[in-house]
């Protein structure tokens, strides 16, 4: 048999490209959608989406993933990924707790913004202040076994 | 020092004789800006001591939750280096409006920082 010489290449997309292409898929299946509320959504999907690049540990049997329902009186979106630790999994809660607890998104988004300036390392969990503050989502949290479950909730007018 | 490019960003500092301008534009969505954008404005508030700089983010179609704080670094030392500092953001755009009402909030001991909306 003759073998001709092939020369293939094959570019295997990064993490982080699936964030953008999630961004992307948004701004199509979502394009309907009042601008100022595409830009909501797209904000916060994408902040869960990096959060899991980032933070979630490896798990074959059970994929992370995210869900978003949208219905004319509410948006929804649910992720969901295993953690690499329970340690891991308490920042994001205390965080989310500490979102739920205060009265001023904006506020606490600006004072979490003054408490990282001095920090140089990923783990702040800026995201989830941007999502209240920024786009208006009510965040809740909940570890179930070792799977962390976000989910980030809008009412609509 | 005048240009920077990655991804979807670009932002350009133009100096005329009287202020300089620097405009975000694209989408900001690095997932650590500190490692290549966080040393290019660095150096660009430094070079721009002693001059009247307006930075513009009207362009600026998305921005990250990792992109603040590069933000927040490079006005802070703007601060300290320029003249006057002005901030632009677009304010029939509500996420850009919510954004930047907290980084007003951060930058209100800063001086010769003033965000406005246009």
């Amino acid at each position: 048999m003759k073998i001709e010489i092939v020369n293939e290449q094959f570019q295997l997309p990064t993490l982080w490209q699936i964030v953008r292409d999630i961004r992307a898929t948004l701004g199509v299946r979502f394009a309907h959608l009042d601008p100022q509320l595409l830009d909501a959504i797209t904000l916060t999907v994408s902040e869960l989406a990096e959060n899991i690049v980032k933070f979630a540990a490896p798990d074959a049997s059970h994929l992370p993933s995210i869900e978003l329902e949208a219905t004319p009186t509410e948006i929804r979106v649910r992720s969901e990924n295993t953690v690499r630790s329970s340690e891991d999994a308490q920042v994001v809660l205390t965080t989310i707790e500490r979102i739920r607890s205060h009265d001023n998104p904006t506020a606490l988004f600006a004072q979490s913004i003054e408490e990282s300036m001095d920090r140089r390392s990923e783990g702040s969990r800026q995201g989830f202040y941007q999502i209240a503050a920024v786009a208006g989502f009510r965040l809740e949290g909940e570890l179930v076994g070792d799977r962390l479950v976000v989910v980030a909730e809008r009412r609509l007018k | 020092m005048n240009e920077y490019h990655q991804d979807d960003l670009h932002i350009t500092v133009v100096t005329s004789h009287d202020d300089v301008v620097v405009t975000w534009r694209g989408e900001s969505d690095a997932r650590n800006p500190r490692e290549r954008l966080g040393p290019y404005l660095s150096e660009v508030a430094r070079k721009l001591g002693s001059r009247t700089v307006r930075v513009t983010f009207a362009e600026l179609t998305f921005m990250n939750s990792a992109t603040v704080l590069p933000i927040m670094d490079f006005l802070k030392d703007l601060s300290k280096s320029a003249t006057k500092v002005t901030v632009e953001y677009r304010q029939d755009l509500q996420w850009q409006v919510t954004s930047f009402r907290a980084l007003r909030i951060v930058a209100r001991t800063w001086g010769n920082v003033s965000v406005v909306g246009v």
